[in-house]
């Protein structure tokens, strides 16, 4: 037997193996690209189809989680309170402040303007950031922010306050997080298409609705026996045909919707 | 005594332990190349290797094991139920490397006397090891459901640990898991969570210095900062204050913590 002839046809015959095999990879690759690339499309063109507008995306792909500590208000600063006057609840994580001189919250063109309390009367003040005010219950929420993101419906960072007729503010509560950090690891977010598409295909997305704003917060995710743990968190505010609208938020980090958070409510926006 | 965690977490375990006449890895849960390189950047070489003590026969512990003693002709120490449930997992291991480590016995290698202690864990015989050295004594444990009283007996008083801290309950709870998945990882043959192992800890350490590396980490369910977060608070709680002799360290499923003294 002629070991040299077998030896090359045998490696000729592995050679044309090969080249079949790759040319298989490569064709089943190309397909499974192809798959994906109609996907993503379809997401949007579904959306397109069912009326539903969104706007420009952020482009956001890593954050950190972020933890804090619940602030305990000092009594000393209810005692050397200026141009106010302060309470605290029994357990010194809430304060509530009533200014002794009227503080206007009229803005121009008759939108509201917190800024006068924020900067005068509030602790950290200009960390909060306005969520939800509401005329006729005269009430607004502020969330508590870390680099101007918002921790969404967190209740140990929450601002209420309160006015009269004259826009004039009555009172406030305040709740506040102290040694907030970001956590060194960054994580890879779920893009927010990817937020959106999780709600539409549990059919929170109503056929017409506007998407108005995506935003990235911070949301409650664990609790430590003295620190709060919270997770990236995508919030996608929904403006639908009647005129009232919704709020939902996305876990960022894997893509799972949030049940409603506390105390989170649908608005009127007429 | 010293040592390093090369790397930690359900993508490989191993960890590396010398003194001056001797050196040995806990578990070869990478493959051979990625253990050369991680023990590289320690400074140290695969060639100089006395022996692998094996804990149990789950992937991440043994993945390199079997290629790593043909390469290198290390001995290999493990107990016979895990011997036996690695068989076809590591491929053939030569008689003359192939060692029996039985559960709670001491083996001596010059200075090093090494322990071995049972844990909880679905594997067939899961063990992990103690190492003592001059009075110094270095304890690994991970892969263990929870730390009975037994345990803790064993590990009581350790210069430093290379303790699991597995997963925050809540974050698998709320996660992606399928639900066996979640109640394998939460059963007493599981893992232990980042606050029953601080509780753990706090019944074995004592008032000196004790340097204790939070390890195994979930990829999924647990975070460096929050596990080092929840440690020391639970701590805190039990009244050990974390910083003043209790020292927690990060390790990591790729990188190698630092070669530190024992």
């Amino acid at each position: 037997m002629d070991w040299n002839k077998t030896k090359t046809i045998f490696i000729i015959v592995f050679a044309i193996l090969n080249v079949f095999l790759y040319s298989l990879y490569v064709n089943r690759y190309t397909e499974v690209k192809r798959i994906d690339v109609q996907g993503e499309t379809k997401i949007e063109e579904r959306l397109k189809m069912d009326g539903i507008t969104y706007p420009k995306l952020p482009e956001i792909e890593t954050a950190s989680f972020a933890s804090g500590e619940v602030w305990v208000f000092d009594p000393k600063e209810v005692k050397d309170a200026k141009g106010q006057t302060l309470r605290l609840t029994d357990d010194r994580g809430t304060i509530v402040g009533v200014p002794k001189e009227p503080v206007s919250i009229k803005g121009e063109d008759g939108k509201l303007d917190f800024g006068g309390l924020l900067d005068k009367y509030v602790k950290n003040g200009s960390d909060y950031k306005l969520w939800k005010a509401d005329e006729k219950k005269r009430e607004a929420v502020f969330f508590q922010t870390i680099d101007s993101l918002p921790f969404y419906f967190n209740q140990s960072s929450t601002l209420t306050v309160h006015w009269n007729e004259a826009l004039e503010v009555t009172d406030y509560q305040q709740r506040m997080m102290d040694e907030i950090v970001l956590f060194n690891q960054e994580k890879d977010l779920f893009p927010p298409i990817q937020a959106i598409n999780a709600l539409y295909s549990r059919g929170y997305l109503k056929t017409d609705s506007t998407i108005t704003k995506v935003e990235m917060g911070y949301s409650p995710l664990v609790q430590l026996t003295k620190t709060q743990v919270f997770a990236p968190t995508w919030h996608i505010h929904v403006k639908l045909n009647d005129g009232t609208s919704e709020d939902f938020f996305v876990n960022a980090v894997d893509g799972k919707v949030l049940d409603k958070l506390p105390e989170q409510i649908i608005e009127e926006d007429g | 005594m010293r040592f390093s965690v090369l790397a930690s977490g359900s993508t490989g375990n191993s960890i590396y332990i010398e003194n001056d006449e001797h050196a040995f890895l806990v578990d070869a849960g990478l493959s051979t190349r990625k253990l050369e390189k991680l023990l590289g950047e320690v400074g140290r070489d695969m060639k100089a290797l006395d022996g692998i003590f094996v804990t149990h026969e789950h992937s991440d512990h043994i993945r390199g094991l079997g290629v790593t003693a043909r390469k290198y002709g290390v001995p290999i120490y493990a107990n016979e139920k895990t011997w036996k449930a690695m068989d076809g997992l590591v491929g053939n291991v030569p008689a003359e490397q192939r060692f029996v480590f039985d559960m709670e016995t001491v083996k001596t290698f010059g200075s090093f006397d090494v322990q071995s202690f049972a844990v909880s864990h679905d594997a067939a015989d899961p063990m992990f090891y103690i190492f003592h050295e001059n009075g110094r004594k270095l304890v690994l444990i991970t892969d263990t459901g929870y730390v009975s009283d037994r345990m803790k007996g064993w590990i009581r008083e350790a210069d430093a640990y290379v303790f699991e801290s597995n997963h925050d309950v809540s974050m698998l709870q709320m996660g992606r898991y399928p639900w066996n998945i979640k109640r394998r990882i939460l059963s007493d043959v599981g893992h232990v969570s980042n606050e029953d192992a601080a509780v753990a800890m706090s019944e074995v350490v004592s008032e000196k210095e004790t340097r204790i590396y939070l390890s195994h980490l979930s990829k999924d369910n647990n975070m460096k900062d929050l596990a080092r977060l929840s440690v020391s608070q639970t701590l805190e709680t039990c009244g050990i204050r974390v910083g003043e002799y209790v020292h927690l360290f990060d390790t990591d499923a790729e990188q190698p913590t630092e070669l530190v003294p024992v």
